[in-house]
């Protein structure tokens, strides 16, 4: 610029008026080119812009019962010695556009404590979510991929997952049927954080 | 910073590819003629940026297309916009494309020594249909879905190859996943990149060359950059803001799923090859076959077009070549123009037809988005069994196919047209069943049966007038209301017609019509079995002819008599039952009244499904729908509702 302004004031005109349009130019074609892109990549953050719908707040599988519990099993089929019973939890999934009906989503750990009290754990072993499996030999609850261990009360015994098994809240009704509220939480994380 | 541009260009000489962009002279200086060719690559431009992220969210197969397009254009954050803009864009790139090449041919920038370049144009405008042709079809709806079966099915004609060609395209010998899958291929990776190949090529020839300049003397010389390219992204700033006011304003159309079965009688190419689809129409030129009229009359036109520069060798050959396309756009103009006035303006039987097939396709298009946000979403199937099995779309075409012939649906079909013969309106023959079952239905019965059935006048059954039968039977229904209805009908006896009423719809069970008010449907029933009126007196009573086991009991309320059983009166079963035998004993089987055939045999079971179901009202409506629909009903029945209502005191 300054190798430019020591130039005559004609050319000083005219260099004035070419700056202008490369101004514009750079403007107007930044606008054109930028506003696809940006309606764009609005569009691909879909998943994190929108609260998507989950099947389940109204007009849930069969054997819900409001604020997410489901029927699962009965009081009468966990064994009274306390043996952890594995149970799939099946209800309606949204996937994007479709809607299933009655889906396995999951499996939870049905338990009767000593006391009469049930429990219920979700399988999935928070260090990394594979399924963890019953020992009936030490009654633990091990993790095949990466031998994460609790106890039976959903308590560590080793030191490689991050946080106990994710305990979820159960109801049991008059007839002797077993609800559980069943959620998924974070893996990974020493906190437990809710999946959606 | 300038050690680092330095050092980079002593690596990769961007400098100097750069300079060559931006400072190509431009004799007679910049001017806005000269922009078409970049608003087109702009389009391009915007194609591929758009079409990449629709590519993240689509999903090529029959059952999922149409559905992952619904969901882009109704639930993902800006879907509707980025389809738009991809759906605008599209025709715009087509519309600039013509300008173009009109430009080309009338300042004769195809000839010598730019005859290659013009070539590679033609290339290139091919490549361009080819995508709009491709990308018709991948949103998987009726339009496209039939629209691109024309095009499969011309190619299908051609010559030797025809078949082999078309079996290629479509992936099969007819529409599948594969015609999906290939398509879409073709659409996002094989066609752009063979524009983006022709495009360089094109650029590179057009560069070497330099512009054709219309008038050297217009003005000094300017450059590419910056003079030209302001008006350029000015232009291109005017066909995006075209494109965006369209999306906005009308946005892309999704019309109801692909569904073989079901006829689109409202398919049109797209509105830039109305005019060969109006060519075809043409009897004269259907004589010569469709090959002549599809394959070799377009494609001597493309010839014409490549041999222009070669003809422009001659004197007047440039002349010639102007002139050719002058008739030729006109021609193109005129069908293109015909098209739209016959579809959208012309009073003809044809036309009107068009427009009223139109309107049925956005009202199957809105119906299946409602289903698709209702509670049961998009099936695994897809979306185009939500149709199928809809009661409210299909019941209303079995009615006018099956029983349109002698009811009526509140004066017309079921579908909303006039039952014609001989385009004159035809007397209907039985009762119209606009509101069948419902509580205006039973007054209508109890109080004015003659109007109900005044229409079996105009029948005959075994030689006799089905009326006579039916209307003049002192000892039937007939003669009962004619005694009985002025009874009915005193202002003391208000509270036993609405009992009467109210007893006999709940019979039926039908949700739509709930809740029933147990204290009326309580008074109905005792002047059912018992004839308790509140002024006159029944000569006979309902139970004297009509038995009846009442909803929810085991015991029949009286002992089978002469005439129909009314266990669910106009509810789901009782109807299916009447429609498959009506001459059943339980029917009209005591009598000679009946006059309508058996479906049983005739009807199949699904269709018979739909129809009743679409009869007592049992299909989803929307919360929103619902409540406009209940209260303009409630409007309209304003005088009967506050009836009621001193009824319940």
């Amino acid at each position: 610029m300054n190798e430019q302004s020591q130039n005559k004031p004609a050319e000083e005109g005219v260099s004035r008026r070419n700056f202008i349009t490369k101004f514009w130019s750079v403007v107007i074609g930044g606008i054109v080119s930028l506003t696809p892109i940006v309606v764009g990549l609005t569009f691909f953050l879909d998943p994190i812009l929108r609260r998507r719908k989950v099947a389940g707040a109204t007009g849930d599988a069969a054997g819900s019962q409001g604020e997410g519990f489901l029927k699962v099993s009965s009081e009468a089929a966990l064994p009274a010695d306390g043996t952890p019973v594995f149970q799939q939890i099946r209800k309606n999934v949204i996937d994007a556009w479709n809607t299933y009906i009655d889906q396995p989503v999951g499996s939870v750990y049905l338990r009767k404590t000593k006391e009469g009290a049930i429990t219920a754990f979700n399988s999935e072993c928070p260090h990394l979510g594979c399924t963890v499996s019953y020992q009936e030999a030490n009654h633990q609850y091990k993790c095949p991929c990466h031998d994460s261990e609790f106890k039976l009360d959903g308590e560590r015994t080793n030191e490689i997952p991050p946080r106990p098994m994710d305990e979820l809240d159960v109801k049991v009704d008059e007839s002797g049927n077993i609800w559980v509220k069943f959620q998924s939480y974070k893996i990974g994380v020493s906190e437990q954080i809710p999946k959606n | 910073m300038k050690k680092l541009l330095d050092w980079l260009d002593d690596r990769t000489g961007y400098r100097e590819v750069v300079n060559e962009a931006l400072f190509e002279s431009i004799p007679g200086g910049a001017r806005w003629r000269y922009v078409w060719g970049s608003t087109l690559v702009f389009t391009f431009f915007l194609q591929v940026i758009t079409g990449i992220f629709l590519w993240t969210a689509y999903a090529p197969s029959t059952q999922t297309a149409w559905e992952s397009v619904y969901y882009i254009q109704n639930q993902m954050t800006l879907g509707w916009l980025v389809r738009g803009i991809h759906h605008f864009a599209a025709q715009a790139m087509v519309v600039l494309l013509v300008i173009h090449l009109l430009q080309v041919i009338i300042d004769g920038a195809y000839k010598a020594p730019r005859e290659v370049n013009f070539w590679l144009g033609i290339v290139l405008m091919g490549i361009v249909l080819g995508l709009s042709l491709t990308g018709y079809l991948l949103p998987w709806d009726q339009k496209g879905y039939y629209a691109t079966k024309v095009a499969t099915n011309i190619m299908g004609v051609t010559p030797a190859v025809g078949t082999e060609v078309q079996q290629i395209v479509q992936g099969g010998s007819d529409y599948g996943h594969h015609t999906l899958t290939r398509f879409f291929a073709l659409h996002a990776g094989i066609l752009p990149g063979l524009l983006i190949a022709f495009l360089g090529l094109h650029i590179a020839v057009f560069r070497r060359h330099g512009i054709h300049a219309k008038d050297p003397s217009h003005a000094p010389e300017g450059m590419f950059w910056p003079d030209q390219i302001l008006k350029d992204a000015v232009a291109c700033l005017a066909v995006l803001a075209t494109v965006l006011l369209l999306s906005i304003y009308k946005g892309a159309e999704l019309s109801a799923p692909a569904d073989p079965s079901t006829p689109y009688d409202a398919a049109r190419p797209e509105w830039y090859f109305l005019f060969l689809f109006r060519f075809l129409k043409f009897e004269f030129i259907d004589k010569f076959g469709l090959a002549f009229g599809a394959i070799y009359i377009p494609g001597a036109l493309m010839l014409f077009l490549v041999l222009m520069p070669i003809v422009a060798l001659w004197r007047f050959g440039h002349k010639l070549n102007v002139a050719l396309t002058i008739v030729i756009t006109a021609g193109i103009l005129g069908l293109t123009g015909l098209a739209f006035y016959e579809d959208w303006f012309s009073e003809s039987e044809a036309s009107l037809k068009f427009r009223k097939d139109v309107a049925a396709a956005h009202h199957d298009a809105e119906r299946v988005k409602e289903l698709a946000e209702g509670p049961g979403g998009i099936p695994a199937t897809g979306a185009v069994s939500l149709l199928r099995n809809d009661p409210l779309t299909q019941g209303p075409k079995i009615f006018s196919k099956r029983c349109a012939s002698c009811h009526r649906y509140n004066g017309h079909d079921g579908t909303g047209e006039l039952v014609l013969v001989e385009g004159k309106e035809a007397a209907a023959t039985a009762a119209d069943l606009g509101n069948f079952g419902s509580r205006q239905w039973v007054e209508d019965i109890l109080v004015n049966y003659q109007e109900v059935f005044a229409p079996t006048r105009n029948s005959t059954k075994d030689g006799t007038n089905l009326g006579e039968i039916f209307l003049d039977d002192e000892y039937g229904m007939a003669g009962w209301v004619k005694e009985h209805k002025d009874i009915l009908l005193m202002p003391e006896n208000k509270q036993v017609l609405a009992g009467l009423k109210e007893f006999l719809v709940a019979q039926s069970g039908r949700a739509d019509f709930a809740p029933y008010d147990e204290k009326l449907v309580a008074v109905g029933r005792d002047v059912f079995e018992n004839g308790t009126l509140l002024k006159g007196e029944f000569s006979s009573n309902c139970l004297d002819c009509h038995d009846m086991k009442v909803r929810g009991e085991e015991e029949a309320l009286g002992a089978p008599g002469t005439a129909p059983v009314l266990t669910g009166y106009a509810g789901r079963d009782w109807l299916k039952s009447f429609i498959s035998n009506p001459a059943a004993e339980e029917h009209y089987g005591y009598g000679d009244k009946n006059a309508m055939p058996a479906f049983a045999d005739s009807l199949p079971e699904r269709e018979l499904e739909l129809l009743v179901r679409w009869m007592i009202g049992d299909y989803y409506v929307s919360e929103n729908k619902h409540q406009t629909d209940s209260e303009e009903a409630a409007e309209e029945s304003g005088e009967s509702e506050s009836g009621s209502e001193t009824e319940n005191e």
